[in-house]
């Protein structure tokens, strides 16, 4: 048995028509009509990817505010050049592609856990090539601090980058979950680099980047719960809206 | 060449020999679809052929008179399903009727290729489409659409899926639905020929080959429906050859030893 002769066999298989009961085309053109109405549509990628790293930027900003921006005014200037644009084209693409995921049929370039890697990667290495002091002083009691500031931030990032995207359909909630947790624990690490004034590396390293890892498995969870999880009430819920 | 004089000779197809579809008719002007030449004609002039398909197989031209569509979306050479699909977004039924004739067919057989009976693929069917509509303002126009339904219908067959999974885990009832190829009563149909084929093969490699090489999908879009890359396809249906080839291989091996035997 070769290619062209499964070739051959598939080829035969699609070229005989295949119908469908003109009753049950009829149901289903018949239920359309019935709330067939004009439809906004979505607005273009690199619009919502614009909404999508706004929202994220603000809500860093806005935590940093009110809790101070000790961490920018600490750093070098090298630092600065280097972590917030790198944040910054992290965010943009964790944005693209978590609008790629809330809309059917989109391209994908980056599979979600990819992107999830690829982002922890690239922060330990800034990290690591910018923080160089390797004393360690109350390395839990501070980084759980730090960590769990990143996190409270993640929560009304992802909260408002899904309202921003409430029009979308995740035909994956699980994947969209992911990369909403994954740019929306960006934010939480951008506001760490502008407000956190401890620099020693292993700290930055290890309780910084952590919020993104963190975030995305949170986000991911909450989107396996929300759909898969909720079986009875989601077949309760589909049972109530049938196609008439 | 064709001015609007002709719209009534367009409609009955009667220009030229040709068959022929009117896409637009304008205050002013008609743009319409030659069947045999692949041409799309547009204000009276001939645009230009349409080439075999391609890619995603998508032409696009922009015109800016407002009593026109902004856009048309042809795709060739067999359907305007980018066309319909942007109309049907506007709230136009004859559209949503065609594209519903036109796509049912081959969402149908990608159910029947992954389920074992065709009842359920009729739910399923019904269900997608009251997905699609719910979720129609996701289209987006300049976009493939085959690969926006097919992204839909699988996100309904997972669903109905893990449905059937809590059903049988409460009714004990593992052997029915479980095996693709699994006997149907009655007389046997294509789309059953195409399961059968296909068994041997996991889900994820058959509905890649169901999609590239029954609904005639390029890889690109075989990989936008699936959320993957076009690497992941080509590795998915490389795999998916290699099976069929061994399975095949075997069945025939058998099949001549029984005619030895005999």
């Amino acid at each position: 048995m070769t290619d062209r002769e499964i070739d051959e066999a598939l080829k035969r298989v699609s070229q005989t028509p295949h119908a469908v009961e003109p009753e049950l085309l009829g149901r289903i053109a018949g239920s359309i009509k019935a709330s067939l109405q004009p439809v906004r549509r979505l607005p273009p990628t690199w619009t919502l990817a614009c909404g999508l790293a706004l929202t994220c930027t603000a809500v860093a900003v806005a935590g940093a505010v009110r809790a101070g921006f000790y961490g920018i005014e600490k750093m070098s200037l090298v630092q600065r050049a280097l972590i917030f644009p790198v944040i910054g084209i992290l965010s943009w693409v964790a944005a693209t592609e978590f609008v790629n995921t809330m809309i059917p049929g989109s391209r994908r370039r980056l599979s979600p856990g990819a992107l999830l890697g690829i982002g922890s990667v690239v922060l330990v290495g800034v990290f690591g090539l910018l923080f160089r002091e390797y004393r360690t002083d109350h390395f839990f009691s501070v980084g759980m601090v730090c960590l769990l500031t990143g996190l409270l931030h993640a929560i009304p990032a992802g909260l408002l980058s899904w309202f921003v995207l409430r029009r979308g359909f995740a035909v994956n909630p699980t994947s969209a979950g992911l990369v909403a947790g994954t740019l929306a624990g960006l934010a939480g690490v951008g506001l760490l680099e502008l407000h956190c004034p401890n620099f020693q590396a292993f700290h930055v390293l290890v309780w910084h980047t952590a919020v993104e890892p963190v975030s995305g498995a949170a986000g991911a969870l909450l989107g396996w719960v929300l759909h898969w999880g909720r079986g009875p009430i989601a077949e309760a819920s589909a049972r109530r809206t049938p196609i008439s | 060449m064709f001015s609007l004089g002709d719209v009534e000779k367009l409609r009955s197809g009667a220009v030229g020999g040709l068959e022929l579809r009117i896409i637009q008719i304008g205050t002013n002007s008609v743009t319409f679809w030659s069947f045999q030449a692949n041409t799309l004609w547009w204000d009276g002039k001939r645009v230009r052929p349409c080439r075999p398909r391609t890619g995603n197989g998508l032409h696009e031209h922009a015109h800016k008179d407002k009593d026109w569509i902004k856009t048309i979306y042809l795709m060739c050479p067999d359907s305007n399903l980018e066309m319909l699909m942007a109309r049907y977004q506007e709230g136009d039924f004859a559209a949503a009727t065609a594209l519903v004739e036109g796509v049912s067919p081959q969402l149908h057989r990608f159910f029947v290729a992954q389920l074992a009976r065709r009842s359920d693929a009729d739910d399923l069917l019904q269900e997608t489409w009251l997905r699609i509509h719910r979720v129609r303002h996701t289209y987006r126009s300049g976009e493939p659409v085959l690969p926006w339904f097919y992204a839909i219908a699988r996100h309904v067959r997972v669903d109905h899926y893990r449905k059937a999974m809590r059903t049988r885990a409460h009714e004990q009832r593992l052997t029915e639905i479980s095996t693709p190829a699994a006997t149907v009563s009655g007389e046997a149909r294509p789309a059953d020929d195409l399961r059968d084929l296909l068994a041997p093969l996991p889900e994820s490699q058959r509905e890649v080959i169901e999609m590239l090489k029954v609904a005639g999908m390029s890889l690109e879009e075989v990989a936008r429906a699936t959320s993957t890359s076009v690497g992941s396809v080509k590795q998915k249906v490389h795999r998916a050859y290699r099976k069929l080839r061994e399975t095949m291989s075997a069945m025939g091996n058998r099949k001549g030893q029984r005619g030895g035997q005999a």
